[in-house]
């Protein structure tokens, strides 16, 4: 029995951080740009916002929202917004006020077009980005994330 | 044309009404009452589960209209045991979407009469029954259904004019007290479950003042 609960307690654990259930996924989050950690778009009219659902690494749930600023000074977004769905791309040169272009757009492990993105705070001091993206299917997007350094 | 056939019937009613009033026999006791109000509501501690976060959106949904029908049966004059139903709906849009929000309400009462005149009666009711919210919205033309219930409360206070043995006029206040915790929201083909945070729940408390019709028989 004892035996039972040493296995099954660290299993309950790790389901418990898979999902944050005090998160709408159904509606839009705001614009704005206080580091709020929301991300949120439309897929072909239909609202897809992170923060609720953890994305995996082999059995070790991770953050829902990951924007990681790396060493050729582009920031690699990855977010994951229904179980075993993700969204990521990459925001090449960021820099505040700026329009960007965003590659390697992934949904759902399908390659979309390069598309923009506007730089509405991108605070390097405080690792706040903020911005508007969009790409093909993927418009009305935004996001307010405290970001990290590879 | 319109204003002269909307003349008669007044006249009509008033030629009814009046003697019906002034010469009206004393009520007496009467065992059974259904009554019926119409009015307005507002969910005073705010609400939620809506489109759109901003407190100015979430302040227009707060006030709306209400309804109410209940029946009491009244073993003796001062007091009385009955059922009270009472229904809540307000909505509102915005660029990106709408909302459009019902509550309902059924509840077992008691009731006792605070003043108890010929014609004149102030009635207290209270109550703990269930409450059931819905909210038919839409989100970018998508639609979206949210809904949830707990368990609730009432107090209410109403003053009541006999101007019949059966038919009396009344003005009532009803106060409707709780809060739910979770919500189910169906959207693009799926059920998803929603939780508030303890300290910040979604209130479905609701304030009515309302005016009616009562009938006791």
């Amino acid at each position: 029995m004892k035996r039972l609960v040493y296995i099954l307690l660290p299993l309950l654990l790790l389901l418990s951080c898979a999902e944050d259930e005090t998160v709408d996924v159904t509606v839009m989050p705001a614009e704005t740009t206080e580091g709020l950690n929301t991300f949120g778009c439309l897929i072909d009219g239909w609202v897809y916002v992170g923060g609720r659902y953890a994305q995996w690494v082999g059995i070790i749930p991770s953050e829902s929202i990951s924007f990681y600023y790396n060493e050729t000074a582009d920031m690699e977004v990855s977010v994951c917004v229904k179980p075993g769905k993700v969204i990521s791309f990459t925001i090449q040169q960021p820099g505040e006020g700026k329009s960007c272009i965003i590659t390697n757009v992934l949904w759902d492990d399908r390659e979309l077009p390069d598309g923009t993105a506007v730089i509405t705070r991108f605070d390097t001091d405080a690792r706040i980005i903020s911005g508007r993206f969009e790409s093909d299917i993927v418009n009305e997007g935004r996001f307010d994330v405290r970001y990290s350094i590879r | 044309m319109k204003n002269r056939i909307y003349r008669y019937f007044l006249m009509l009613a008033i030629a009814i009404l009046f003697p019906t009033v002034c010469f009206a026999e004393k009520p007496t006791f009467k065992r059974h009452e259904l009554a019926t109000y119409f009015g307005y509501a507002n969910m005073l501690a705010g609400t939620g589960g809506l489109t759109n976060t901003s407190n100015s959106y979430e302040k227009k949904l707060r006030s709306g209209i209400s309804w109410d029908a209940q029946y009491y049966y009244n073993p003796i004059r001062e007091v009385g045991l009955g059922i009270l139903y009472s229904g809540f709906t307000s909505k509102a849009s915005h660029a990106t979407g709408s909302d459009h929000l019902f509550t309902h309400y059924i509840a077992p009462q008691f009731a006792g009469n605070l003043l108890n005149k010929e014609r004149w009666r102030i009635r207290l009711n209270m109550g703990v029954g269930y409450i059931r919210y819905f909210n038919d919205s839409k989100v970018y033309g998508k639609e979206r259904k949210v809904t949830g219930g707990r368990i609730a409360g009432n107090l209410g206070l109403r003053g009541e004019y006999l101007f019949t043995s059966h038919w009396g006029v009344s003005v009532v206040a009803q106060y409707i007290l709780s809060s739910i915790r979770k919500v189910d929201i169906d959207y693009h083909g799926e059920t998803i479950k929603v939780k508030f945070p303890s300290d910040n729940r979604l209130s479905l408390s609701r304030l009515n003042l309302s005016a009616g019709i009562n009938y006791h028989f």
